[in-house]
């Protein structure tokens, strides 16, 4: 193989690209909703999703067999209120529901969230074989 | 929309219906490199006052700078990525910010009232009596 990557996977991130181009699927909001990072902290995988206004009630978080998924419906209840009226209207309302794989081995047992600002940070650990290991060397 | 000049990257656009200019200041892997990533906000008014919200996950209120000008509300901040770990995959935005939304002269900007919560910040404005008026157009 030329490259490492598995076409499908790669075929399937170019439909989520479009997708997002055209702003609007199916599964209601953009599957660009929410935005995340991923980060490699050593022994665990760190996860943040950008989610501002909502609370963590409203956020349904799942990992199954490799594939983290974050699902939830954005309200605004104000935009409900009579005699109220948008001007402008760019923050997405509607439900989303967003997965992607881990890289890494997890403990699925040993996952945490926790919520601020409007971010919220998903800590997975990582399954003991897929720690990084310091193997000591003695010197003779 | 990029320059091909390192050092003047970024740049300024109207954006359509005269709704405003965006100033973004962008570097290869650090920054808002699509106007669509810009913090995104809602305006919305009911009879009394103009209220705009703004997405600005992870920052606080010392993190962000409103100013009025010319029946134009402008926020601008810095978006800072939490360090130091390290990072696998990006979607999120950082930078530096800049956005202006004209809202018109009949606002009150002494009335200004701003909050940030769960990573929106709400800014609201009481319309002047000149502004609370329905204004019928005849049509011929």
């Amino acid at each position: 193989m030329l490259w490492d990557t598995d076409p499908w996977k790669e075929l399937d991130r170019m439909r989520q690209e479009i997708d997002g181009i055209l702003g609007r699927t199916h599964h209601g909001i953009s599957r660009r909703f929410p935005p995340i990072n991923i980060y490699d902290a050593g022994d665990d995988i760190v996860v943040s999703a950008e989610l501002p206004g909502m609370s963590k009630d409203q956020v349904n978080v799942t990992y199954s067999d490799g594939v983290l998924t974050l699902a939830g419906e954005r309200r605004d209840p104000e935009r409900a209120l009579e005699g109220y009226s948008m001007l402008r209207q760019e923050r997405p309302v509607g439900r989303f529901e967003k997965s992607f794989e881990i890289p890494t081995k997890i403990d699925p047992g040993k996952i945490s969230a926790r919520f601020r600002s409007g971010i919220m940070t998903i800590n997975l650990a990582k399954a003991e074989e897929a720690k990084p290991k310091t193997i000591p060397i003695t010197v003779a | 929309m990029r320059s091909l000049i390192p050092w003047i990257r970024g740049g300024r656009r109207s954006t359509p219906a005269g709704m405003g200019t965006e100033t973004w200041l962008d570097s290869p892997d650090w920054g808002w490199s699509r106007l669509e990533q810009m913090p995104t906000l809602d305006v919305s008014e009911d009879e009394k006052r103009v209220t705009v919200r703004m997405e600005v996950p992870g920052l606080s209120k010392d993190d962000l700078r409103v100013t009025w000008e010319n029946g134009s509300l402008k926020v601008s901040g810095e978006k800072r990525e939490v360090r130091g770990q390290k990072r696998r995959y990006r979607e999120c935005s950082y930078g530096y910010f800049s956005r202006s939304v004209p809202l018109g002269k009949d606002l009150d900007w002494k009335s200004a009232k701003a909050t940030c919560r769960d990573g929106v910040l709400t800014i609201s404005l009481d319309k002047t009596p000149a502004g609370r008026e329905a204004v019928s157009v005849k049509v011929d």
